[in-house]
């Protein structure tokens, strides 16, 4: 998996720039050379986890949301960074990320619709505080998707 | 269902701001204790409110009523009531009646003070990118400037100049830089009047004469009637409010001022 291109956006905890991010991170996965489909599920990706990191950070003035994006040859890389959250958040973050059919426990829809879409999640927090999510989508990480491509 | 209540606090984030929260059936009977919670309110100068609806189970005609004469009346005193938290069968209902052409709803609190402050305090927001040198980027750049402008409540026209601006300087960036650094940076300010865009482009040890070459050209944008090329700056130049070049030993910043024209 060689690496070709990175982008990084960050921009302030306010939802009125969601629609617009996402639409950019979608438009540079075209960009890459992804397809219209794979583009439209990163664009799912990205709002739902820029809409957490507004719902759950926090709504001091001067407080962002970074995002990286790293495009591989066959898959992409988003990492999402907001100022909210403590130990104790990430650790439930962790159970819900780590929920599946044996572990029943509960997953927001977001985070639900994120796992399906994607083959790889996890999350951590930086010395600073600051929670981090990172997410990979191959270009055909499941049955699903190698049909439909 | 369940009996009406009616609380109201100060908001934790903005000791401006009061929080109202209704809970259960606003009917005929609960009219008397909204009004008096409210007028409360307005004899308090407590002038901006969010209502928290999201426990509410049924509103009459009446009580939207009154919550329209109180949002008539906190506006007459530069204030203002919007809703927060409808569900999807009660903002039905609400815009039967006709709500949704007089109040703002918003899906949370958190939102509502980020347009609060927007409007009232002109605090300036911030985007900064790091993108990958390659004009194919421009026009997405374009349109991710120009949507968050129009969604901050600038017009078409504002937008279109803005782009304008952005969509020249970052193909300037990505021609002149050093191509094997591969990314440039924009960073964007915006407040209620005015936007600030800075882009800046990576270079390597920049010739003292080359220097001074771009220097004078970006005093004096001068557009060559035989050339098909360098009418960017010229346009920059025109659109803009403020134009400001920084050279460094690492790279060229391009700062931009652009004041809003509506």
């Amino acid at each position: 998996m060689s690496e070709k291109e990175s982008l990084q956006i960050e921009f302030p905890v306010d939802a009125d720039f969601i629609p617009a991010v996402r639409k950019f991170v979608a438009e540079s996965s075209l960009i890459e050379g992804f397809t219209p489909k794979f583009s439209y599920r990163t664009e799912i990706i990205v709002d739902e986890l820029c809409n957490n990191a507004v719902k759950y950070g926090p709504s001091t003035q001067g407080a962002s949301i970074k995002i990286s994006c790293e495009f591989k040859d066959d898959a992409i890389q988003l990492t999402v960074q907001d100022p909210g959250g403590n130990a104790k958040d990430v650790q439930n973050l962790r159970k819900v990320i780590g929920a599946n059919e044996n572990n029943t426990a509960f997953v927001g829809h977001g985070l639900e619709i994120v796992r399906m879409l994607t083959s790889g999640m996890e999350v951590s927090q930086t010395t600073n505080g600051e929670t981090v999510i990172r997410v990979v989508k191959r270009r055909s990480q499941n049955l699903i998707d190698t049909l439909t491509e | 269902m369940t009996e009406f209540s009616i609380k109201w606090h100060e908001s934790e984030d903005d000791a401006r701001i009061t929080v109202v929260v209704l809970a259960g059936s606003i009917d005929m009977v609960s009219v008397d204790a909204l009004t008096k919670g409210f007028d409360s309110l307005v004899e308090s100068n407590r002038c901006f409110v969010i209502v928290d609806m999201e426990r509410v189970d049924f509103v009459s005609s009446p009580a939207v009523g009154a919550l329209m004469g109180c949002r008539r009346r906190l506006i007459e005193k530069k204030g203002n009531l919007v809703l927060v938290g409808l569900t999807p069968s009660l903002r039905e209902k609400l815009n039967l009646m006709g709500a949704n052409r007089i109040f703002r709803y918003y899906n949370d609190v958190k939102t509502v003070l980020s347009d609060y402050r927007w409007e009232h305090d002109n605090l300036a927001q911030k985007l900064a990118l790091q993108v990958p040198s390659a004009p194919a980027y421009v026009p997405a750049i374009r349109r991710l400037i120009s949507s968050v402008v129009m969604q901050k409540g600038y017009n078409r026209k504002d937008a279109f100049r803005i782009e304008t601006i952005v969509d020249e300087l970052a193909n300037n960036a990505i021609e002149h830089g050093d191509h094997e650094q591969r990314k440039f940076y924009i960073e964007f300010s915006l407040d209620r009047e005015k936007v600030e865009i800075a882009v800046r482009n990576l270079t390597r040890n920049l010739d003292p004469a080359l220097t001074q070459r771009v220097k004078q050209k970006f005093e004096n944008p001068v557009v060559d009637d035989e050339s098909i090329r360098g009418r960017g700056l010229a346009l920059v130049k025109m659109l803009s409010s403020e134009l400001r070049l920084d050279i460094d030993t690492g790279g060229t910043t391009v700062h931009v001022t652009k004041v809003r024209e509506d």
